[in-house]
């Protein structure tokens, strides 16, 4: 901890200096009588509009005619006269620094160790927009934006009780990105909430950019299943809060973290809530149907075309032993051949600009759908099996669970091109015995089914009506378990 | 740790043994065996799946390759040298065994059947009637893309609507032969030619068979009656003669048979019960319905009595399986009789005949 300079030209040369006589900071030299002042901000995070507007004015109207200024009147003088949420007076030299680079006005004064911050933040943010990667029909139309406080406000709108803790901390040596840890008090488990902080707090790292920097910081166990679910919703992340959950929200993010989350989780959505309960079950099974559908169909075709054929009516056999004559690779070779252009596919459509993107596609498309076909070069069922496939793992809005669908596809057809069915039985065992030993925060992954729990089976696969859903998550909630009082019809 | 990776690596022990891609097998959906001087003729239809198979013919010629042999593996194995892809069995679905070896005895092909792994056991067996299997898998079908599929439905759809021919599956023949007190039957396949040279194949009466030799064939009236003992009717149809030599039409459907077994003074006697609903499809107004019923009654009555005095004085071979019923239900009866039973016991059991008929639509159209 270093004091402040007494002498002010000392002090800002070795400011300028630390910046590394950056072009974007801004220091103005005031005459005040006798004294000299000096604002020192960045012009880029600070609000050049607002430090005009209010400091410099006040300054000037305000301190005019005194002759012998002391701190202490100035800064009583600001304090009084500024229309500024955050003012703060600094003593060392590093503090300074860290308000500075936070966006802060300085207001130094000659011959003090001490020196005022102001909070002039400029608004550096888009406004709140619909989210993008996790669209709805029905339900609220907002998502988070890169801005801290605007997350918070949006959690904070939503619940407006007291209980709702938000703690913050500062993680990454350089970023010194803020990080807001928020639960329900008379929810959620104490002793989830410490573990999420130590762990927070264990971080040593120079850069936070994302909250998947984060994730995977504070994730212990190796899955490829994502056991920290990020969510572009505020409705989302209040109802994880509700089940006792905890979300982390990161400035310069609009991805919150959901701590913990289940495997059933990633099979519902936030929309499954508005709407009619009997219509979701359904959407929920086809969801199921669809994960398991996107893993099992490229392996379950090799399997069943080179090593069990006897498995398949005849009809269907010999139409495929048709639409495989004359194709020159292996049906496994064949498979892993599609979906590798698949991902190419869908890889160079995420990332190509959106002026070229549409060719892509239809370039893509025409080329797997037709000329490959007509080419001789795979077959058209081999088609209709991997745009299956594909389709099915894109019902996942998180693109950590298509990812990690995908490698457990791959996986599966590698053990059906060299074992069969048989094979695919063997890794399916693998697979159950893997993802059921995922703990999400020392709790089972794969919660209401394995552990079963009859009760929480109202809102896994089928959704009961909202009059039934009388309970919170029991291994997340620990207090004010009962969610809904009896109501009577 | 040691001990559970040895045993994880285990399970790959098994290896790619099965695989076997699409492309580089024949898949066999029918198989002809017979034989002659001794030998083996197998013929086997492949199921031709080259996309370049002329659509515009739409009398699509099957793919037969025959191979002799000593036994029948051997033939298989002469036809493989003859085709560029693996035969591939797994999807055999109808085996047509020739005359001269069904009466020569088919223990030996029953045989090789069951124990070949890739077999399923679950196709329909025929006895050609007249032709050798090569000619019946040689006539080309217009219905069906591959001409297997023809005789098979032919056998599925003539079964259940007429009653004169039977699906008979490989089990079933298996399990009648080697049960006691039943012999098998198997539906016999011909072919018939039109006035243009164009050759059909048709589904005809049953084969007699006792132990694994066939005996001969039953005619269709015989067949309806095996069948109606059998319960293996639902549907047929019947038609009467008039004293004015007019014709009534009879449909029968639901029929339903069950057998039961009486002792007497160490002469059992098989109580055959029939119920079914009939319907009158043609009718000039000669009788009324009461006296149709009448008459359908005995003409059934009739039918059943014919088939099993032709059984027993004919083939002396119980494939109604009246045997078969004395064991299950009169046991001790049946040990000190089941020797010798086709040729001495079976030919003393007598029948009682029930038959009860009711109409659907028993309605007369002209009286209102």
């Amino acid at each position: 901890m270093k004091k402040i300079d007494k002498n002010l030209n000392n002090l800002i040369n070795k400011i300028k200096a630390d910046s590394g006589e950056s072009t974007d900071l801004n220091v103005k030299e005031i005459l005040i009588g006798k004294r000299k002042i000096a604002s020192v901000y960045f012009e880029t995070i600070t609000s050049s509009e607002q430090t005009n507007n209010f400091v410099l004015k006040s300054i000037g109207k305000t301190i005019i005619d005194e002759e012998n200024l002391s701190f202490k009147n100035i800064y009583d003088y600001l304090y009084n006269t500024i229309p500024s949420g955050s003012i703060k007076k600094l003593d060392t030299y590093e503090s300074i620094i860290n308000y500075l680079y936070n966006g802060f006005e300085i207001i130094l004064v000659d011959k003090e160790d001490k020196a005022i911050a102001f909070e002039m933040r400029a608004s550096l943010d888009r406004g709140v927009n619909s989210p993008t990667t996790e669209s709805i029909i029905r339900g609220p139309k907002d998502g988070f934006t890169e801005n801290f406080n605007k997350n918070l406000g949006l959690i904070r709108r939503r619940i407006k009780a007291p209980e709702l803790f938000a703690k913050e901390k500062k993680v990454g040596r350089k970023t010194k990105t803020r990080v807001g840890i928020l639960y329900i008090n008379d929810i959620a488990d104490n002793n989830l909430v410490n573990e999420v902080m130590k762990r927070i707090d264990n971080i040593d790292i120079d850069a936070i950019i994302d909250s998947g920097y984060l994730r995977e910081l504070i994730e212990k166990q190796e899955s490829n299943f994502p056991t920290i679910m990020s969510t572009e919703r505020p409705d989302k992340a209040v109802m994880a809060l509700l089940e006792g959950k905890i979300v982390v929200i990161l400035d310069n993010t609009p991805f919150a973290l959901i701590i913990p989350t289940f495997f059933v989780d990633y099979f519902h959505t936030s929309e499954d809530y508005y709407q009619k309960s009997t219509n979701i079950t359904f959407i929920r099974i086809i969801r199921f149907l669809a994960f398991i559908i996107s893993i099992l169909t490229p392996a379950f075709y090799v399997a069943l075309t080179t090593h069990n054929k006897s498995s398949i009516p005849s009809g269907l056999l010999i139409n495929f032993a048709t639409q495989r004559e004359g194709v020159p690779f292996p049906g496994f070779v064949e498979a892993l051949l599609m979906m590798i252009t698949f991902e190419i596919l869908r890889e160079s459509d995420i990332r190509s600009p959106s002026v070229g993107g549409s060719a892509v596609s239809i370039l893509g498309g025409i080329i797997i759908g037709d000329a490959a076909v007509s080419a001789g070069i795979v077959s058209p069922i081999m088609v209709i099996v991997i745009s299956i496939t594909a389709i099915s793992s894109l019902v996942f809005s998180s693109i950590d669970v298509v990812s990690a669908i995908r490698t457990w596809r791959i996986v599966f057809l590698i053990f059906a091109a060299l074992l069969g069915i048989y094979g695919i039985i063997i890794l399916g065992i693998l697979f159950i015995v893997r993802i059921t030993s995922i703990e999400t925060f020392g709790k089972p992954f794969t919660f209401p089914f394995a552990p079963f729990n009859l009760k929480e089976q109202k809102d896994a696969i089928i959704r009961m009506n909202r009059t039934k859903l009388w309970n919170r998550n029991p291994l997340t909630a620990t207090k004010n378990l009962r969610r809904i009082k009896e109501i009577k019809k | 740790m040691k001990k559970f990776l040895i045993l994880f690596a285990s399970l790959f022990l098994v290896g790619c043994q099965s695989y076997k891609e699409l492309n580089n097998s024949a898949i066999v959906n029918a198989l002809g065996v017979d034989m002659i001087d001794g030998k083996y003729i197998v013929s086997i239809q492949i199921i031709n799946t080259s996309k370049n198979s002329d659509e515009q013919n739409n009398l699509k010629k099957p793919i037969v390759y025959t191979g002799t042999g000593k036994t029948l593996n051997e033939a298989l194995s002469n036809i493989n040298s003859k085709s560029s892809k693996v035969l591939y069995l797994g999807h055999l679905e109808l085996v047509i065994v020739g005359e001269t070896i069904a009466r020569n005895g088919l223990s030996e092909t029953t045989d090789y059947f069951i124990r070949n792994n890739d077999i399923s056991k679950n196709f329909t067996i025929l006895v050609a009637n007249g032709n050798t299997p090569e000619e019946i898998l040689n006539v080309p079908t217009p219905l069906v893309n591959f001409p297997s599929g023809n005789i098979l439905g032919s056998v599925e759809i003539y079964s259940s609507i007429s009653g004169v021919s039977n699906n008979i599956k490989f089990l079933k023949f298996v399990k009648d032969l080697t049960n006691p007190g039943i012999e098998p039957v198997m539906s016999s396949i011909k072919i018939i030619e039109n006035n243009n040279n164009e050759k059909n194949l048709q589904i005809s009466s049953l084969g007699i068979f006792k132990k694994d030799k066939l005996l001969g064939f039953l005619n269709d009236e015989d067949t309806k009656g095996y069948n109606f003992i059998t319960d293996n009717i639902k549907n047929t149809n019947i038609t009467l003669i008039t004293k004015d030599k007019n014709y009534i039409s009879i449909a029968i459907n639901n029929s339903k048979t069950k057998i039961k077994s009486q002792i007497k003074d160490n002469i059992p006697t098989i109580i055959i019960n029939l119920s079914s609903s009939m319907e009158v499809k043609e009718n000039n107004g000669e009788y009324d319905i009461n006296q149709i019923k009448i008459l359908t009654e005995n003409k059934i009555k009739k039918m059943i009595t014919n088939t099993i005095n032709k059984i027993k004085e004919e083939y002396q071979s119980d494939i109604l399986g009246f045997g078969n019923n004395l064991y299950k239900t009169k046991n001790s009866y049946w040990n000190n009789y089941k020797n010798n039973w086709n040729n001495n016991y079976f030919l003393d059991v007598k029948t009682e005949i029930n038959i009860n008929l009711n109409f659907n639509n028993n309605f007369n159209i002209l009286n209102g």
